[in-house]
């Protein structure tokens, strides 16, 4: 049944996997992470599903690969130090096209850091972490609601793109409780991955359906099929010719791509009259921020209600909406991005941006959330001039 | 006398420190719940200072208001409960004007460098809930000074919370927060 709860970021990411009907967590504890997995140490053996501590997270990566390969719905949750260790199994997850979902509650590093305190510079480890070309999809929370609501659209993008999908949450989202809307759970809508038909003999593992992705077989099951983590053909069979390569890698990149219109919208929330005919005092500022640090921004806005602006602020980040972004930025006299670390996710704001605009930056980077007056002050330091 | 209940319309910001141990970030959570009962927002947030689960000094944040919380954390608290002298001196720098201070008259009886404008209500709430037989639950006598100096929220909606939090277990705690508020009425 509906609800409105007062619920802790990570139990909402918890209900939200068991929701879209994950069934399988192998992971390995760390701060601020640790609640998910010891709930789901709790509801998973009594839902029929298997819960595994690992001994590391290398293994734990593993583990999700093969379950998913096996038919279940799988996932983990980590940290920096431990989502470094992912990486390389990551990568076998993009290469066989095993759906599965990575939580990553992040804290500050570099390496074990300050293993309490927030950050949310594990972005560009989310999108290039793992070597070699592939795609990467990345869903950022903001409110507990969407520790929800994001992790089942986690699960749904993983299923049907059959590819790792990251949910990038922060300790103070993952810490922190809040009144949520968690919804029935009949009334949500729930993917499962293209399941192969007809003739098992003729089933090619690895030869795309009309979404460029692959029906998958259930290990055990009537459709056998080989893994390898090399280069493949369609049959899953080992392939080393260039053709096959090309074709390959074009497929896995170009699977999320050609199917961006199923990854959730980014909010765009404007006041003081911002934007294109804005009211308000003063030349509008575009701000773009995600997860914590968007929640400072919407107080920035509360704060200065007479000065135009304009949150941009993704739920997808990878790949990010660079089309949204960039029909707004012609409207706005500035943009400013706020990020919790020296400054990530500001670069690919410039490439969008193009020079048309000046992009200035609010980060922080010592363990402490961003806070709306460092936010309000870049914004007056990139108008530059009276700041106005 | 009991302080004027904020009006509805405004952000709402509390902390609730003392000794982790003394079970005030539960305070805060079932502050948050009562505060979700009653159809408002609420976001809480804990701040641990140091890697021992009891003993280091513990804090609670809590903001309650009418609409969506967009900033999660306090900014300007406009009540403090301080348990022990670390939780009044560590947490003065995040006092709002005029903010309401209550601090444990036996643990902390210096409080020359609260700010003049502030509202200092010394009570002795560990000794009084003690004395009630009522000392594991000192967490919940205090939130019940402060729900009764603040009316952030009505009582009745902090003892839904109690009843579903403890289950058979609530009785001592409603207890414990109506003593609570008698003790912050000078009943």
């Amino acid at each position: 049944m509906a609800r409105t709860a007062f619920l802790q970021g990570n139990e909402a990411v918890l209900e939200g996997a068991l929701a879209a009907g994950a069934r399988f967590y192998a992971g390995y504890p760390i701060t601020p992470s640790s609640e998910i997995a010891e709930l789901a140490s709790w509801r998973l053996p009594g839902l029929g599903g298997v819960f595994i501590q690992m001994e590391d997270e290398i293994a734990s990566m593993a583990a999700l690969v093969g379950a998913a390969m096996a038919g279940a719905k799988a996932f983990t949750a980590t940290s920096g130090p431990g989502f470094s260790l992912m990486q390389e199994n990551i990568g076998l997850a993009v290469m066989v096209e095993a759906p599965c979902v990575v939580i990553n509650v992040m804290r500050s590093g570099p390496s074990t850091g300050l293993a309490t305190k927030p950050a949310q510079a594990d972005i560009m480890q989310a999108r290039w972490g793992t070597h070699g070309d592939h795609p990467a999809v990345a869903l950022v929370p903001s409110s507990v609601s969407e520790c929800f609501s994001l992790t089942v659209a986690a699960f749904n993008l993983a299923e049907r793109l059959r590819t790792p999908v990251f949910v990038l949450s922060d300790e103070i989202l993952g810490h922190m409780r809040e009144r949520a809307d968690i919804p029935d759970t009949e009334a949500l809508e729930i993917w499962d991955r293209p399941r192969p038909a007809g003739d098992p003999a003729d089933y090619r593992p690895y030869r795309p359906g009309p979404d460029g992705v692959p029906p998958l077989g259930t290990f055990g099951g009537p459709y056998v099929f080989h893994v390898t983590s090399s280069m493949h053909d369609e049959r899953g069979v080992s392939a080393n010719d260039a053709k096959t390569a090309a074709a390959s890698v074009a497929r896995l990149v170009g699977k999320v791509s050609r199917n961006a219109q199923w990854l959730p919208r980014p909010e765009v929330v404007r006041s003081g009259g911002g934007g294109e005919g804005g009211t308000g005092a003063g030349r509008p500022v575009l701000i773009v921020a995600f997860g914590s640090s968007a929640r400072a921004a919407r107080q920035t806005m509360l704060d200065h209600p007479d000065h135009p602006l304009t949150l941009f602020r993704p739920r997808t980040l990878w790949p990010f909406p660079e089309a949204e972004l960039s029909a707004l930025v012609d409207g706005h006299a500035a943009v400013v991005v706020a990020e919790m670390n020296t400054g990530q996710l500001v670069g690919e704001i410039e490439r969008i941006t193009a020079g048309r605009r000046a992009v200035g930056l609010a980060w922080r980077s010592d363990g402490e959330i961003i806070t709306p007056e460092e936010i309000w002050a870049a914004v007056r330091r990139t108008l530059g001039g009276d700041g106005r | 006398m009991l302080a004027e209940a904020k009006p509805r319309g405004a952000r709402w910001e509390g902390v609730l420190a003392g000794e982790g141990g003394q079970g005030l970030v539960v305070a805060g959570i079932i502050l948050g719940e009562a505060a979700v009962l009653e159809g408002l927002y609420a976001v809480q947030c804990q701040w641990v200072f140091g890697s021992a689960a009891r003993g280091s000094l513990s804090r609670s944040e809590v903001v309650v208001g009418p609409e969506e919380i967009a900033f999660p954390r306090v900014l300007k608290a406009g009540v403090l409960l301080a348990l022990t002298p670390a939780a009044l001196t560590r947490h003065l720098g995040m006092l709002g004007p005029g903010a309401l201070v209550i601090v444990d008259s036996d643990h902390v009886p210096d409080t020359g460098d609260v700010p003049p404008d502030a509202d200092v209500r010394p009570l002795p709430i560990l000794r009084t809930a003690a004395g009630l037989g009522l000392a594991r639950s000192t967490n919940v006598f205090a939130l019940g000074a402060l729900v009764a100096l603040t009316g952030v929220v009505r009582p009745e909606n902090v003892e839904e919370a109690l009843r579903r939090r403890f289950g058979v277990k609530a009785e001592p705690n409603l207890r414990a927060f109506r003593a609570g508020a008698d003790l912050a009425a000078g009943g």
